[in-house]
């Protein structure tokens, strides 16, 4: 039993065992594997149509793989029930348009949802977990606007409050700086980075700045159908990989490292 | 200005009109919000068909009504999941569809006639002592579940994806929604009429929607701006003698445009 402990503990975050998707008959993943220790920081890049978002999805629960199975802390997923430990930041939210009447704090509550659960009601200690999140995000003091009025940068930190708010153990977040200006771009990495190391959180980021990600990431995998490569970001910058991924004219994505 | 209170069929529309009051603008904001405005009209075109189909076999009319809006909505939700469709046009087949129906089945009954006016367009002394236990009921029904539900109903609305991946059973919040406007405004139908319900579930929220308030402060002003346009409707009716639906859809299109303007 003691052992069967340990076991779990040691336990990946995150385990994806030979995961394949198609659609409509077209393989979009094939046969990915790959597996995120605790407190790791994991980037995730590829080409548009590579299977990201996908790959995303499927980890989240949103879609079924054709085959294969993943493992949150050892706990095979459609058996995970905790969903709050998973916390997800999106590249945007659907009906967020300038007209949708919520503001910054109704839509960081939001993320407390899944731990409450249905006919429960939100209590001091969901109020004390939204409040710092709200800080953790530095977004006090739009808390009161409605989030159609706010800059693409903002509207990042209010996902990222959101996510934090169901206090999870596991950070998923798709392309999140689509949109955003490039000094906001660069305030936002390094709050994630910072996220990673002050609170030990787990982060798993699809991004398409392969530059930033291999600064910032403790491993990067790249995806195209197929895992290309997984491995800390040296070993992976190789203009061999980087061909094999996006074609011959590589050379302007390298920078000096 | 009371003395209208000593009539029954008075208080009867009064107890109608506030419990329709309040919840049709619930229901409504969370339509709006959607891009569902529509959904609200095409609902009240098929519970016309139940109308109809209550005066063909002589059963209740709002309880038939019910029926057949619930039954239509599931269907509707069904369709537009398949995703053949655009959930648009959907709404436009339902819409049309059954107001086809609707004329052929009156015709067949021949009810062309001061009854069907009334549910056309509301009416303030069409209201039974048997409709107020239904509309008492259900409507405080409804009221309770957008009450329990509202943080759910709020997330799907935000965004359908991030509720699912929350864990929230969105398919069954979807389908709740469509079964509470249904039932709404079918419960609505007399008093306001089936060509304007829709109107009242979606006019005192597009005002509302103009102040830059939380969705909560803007649901609950929807709420008073609706009420404010049923009661004062329902004293025009009496004092003016105006089909009851026309005068509060016109009270809350004034206090959309006063909205307007204070706000431009």
């Amino acid at each position: 039993m003691k052992d069967k402990l340990k076991e779990k503990k040691k336990a990946p975050a995150i385990e994806a065992i030979n995961i394949n998707f198609q659609y409509n008959d077209t393989p979009v993943i094939e046969n990915v594997s790959f597996a995120i220790g605790a407190g790791e920081y994991l980037g995730i890049i590829g080409p548009n149509g590579g299977g990201k978002t996908t790959l995303i999805k499927i980890l989240l629960g949103l879609i079924q793989p054709s085959f294969g199975e993943v493992r949150i802390f050892g706990t095979p997923l459609e058996k995970f029930k905790n969903q709050s430990v998973l916390g997800y930041v999106p590249q945007k939210i659907a009906h967020g348009g300038s007209a949708f009447p919520a503001t910054v704090e109704e839509v960081v509550r939001t993320g407390r949802i899944a731990r409450i659960g249905i006919l429960k009601n939100f209590q001091p200690s969901d109020d004390r977990a939204v409040e710092s999140a709200i800080k953790i995000a530095g977004i006090e003091k739009l808390r009161n606007k409605r989030i159609g009025q706010l800059s693409g940068g903002q509207r990042q930190r209010v996902f990222i409050a959101r996510a934090l708010a169901g206090e999870p153990k596991i950070l998923i977040l798709d392309e999140p700086t689509v949109g955003v200006d490039i000094s906001a771009q660069e305030k936002f990495y390094s709050f994630i980075t910072d996220l990673n190391k002050t609170y030990g959180l787990t982060i798993l980021f699809v991004s398409h700045d392969i530059d930033v990600i291999a600064h910032e990431a403790s491993s990067v995998m790249c995806l195209n159908r197929t895992l290309i490569s997984h491995g800390p970001p040296k070993s992976f910058l190789t203009e061999a990989n980087l061909k094999k991924i996006y074609g011959k004219n590589v050379s302007f994505l390298l920078h000096d490292h | 200005m009371f003395e209208i209170f000593q009539y029954d069929f008075m208080v009867r529309a009064f107890v109608a009109g506030t419990i329709i009051g309040i919840i049709a603008p619930m229901i409504g904001t969370f339509l709006v919000v959607r891009r569902y405005s529509l959904m609200a009209d095409t609902l009240a075109h098929v519970a016309l068909a139940g109308i109809a189909i209550s005066m063909l076999i002589n059963t209740p009319p709002v309880i038939t009504a019910i029926i057949t809006s619930v039954l239509a909505g599931l269907g509707i939700e069904r369709i537009r999941e398949r995703g053949k469709i655009f959930g648009e046009s959907v709404l436009a087949l339902f819409l049309s569809g059954s107001l086809a129906i609707s004329v052929v089945l009156i015709s067949i009954a021949q009810g062309f006639n001061v009854d069907l006016f009334s549910f056309l367009f509301g009416s303030i002394t069409t209201v039974s002592t048997q409709d107020i236990t239904t509309i008492l009921i259900l409507g405080i029904t409804v009221f309770i579940t957008i009450i329990v539900l509202y943080k759910e109903f709020f997330f799907v609305a935000l965004d359908v994806e991030l509720a699912r991946a929350s864990g929230i059973k969105t398919t069954l919040i979807n389908t709740l929604l469509v079964v509470l406007a249904a039932v709404t405004i079918s419960l609505a139908m007399r008093i306001v009429g089936v060509l304007l319900i829709g109107a009242l579930m979606v006019i005192p929220v597009i005002t509302a929607m103009q102040y830059g308030l939380s969705f909560k402060r803007t649901l609950s002003l929807a709420v008073g701006f609706s009420l404010f346009s049923v009661i004062g409707g329902l004293f025009s009716s009496y004092y003016l003698d105006i089909a009851s639906g026309g005068s509060i859809v016109v009270l809350s299109l004034i206090l959309f445009l006063a909205s307007m303007y204070i706000k431009s």
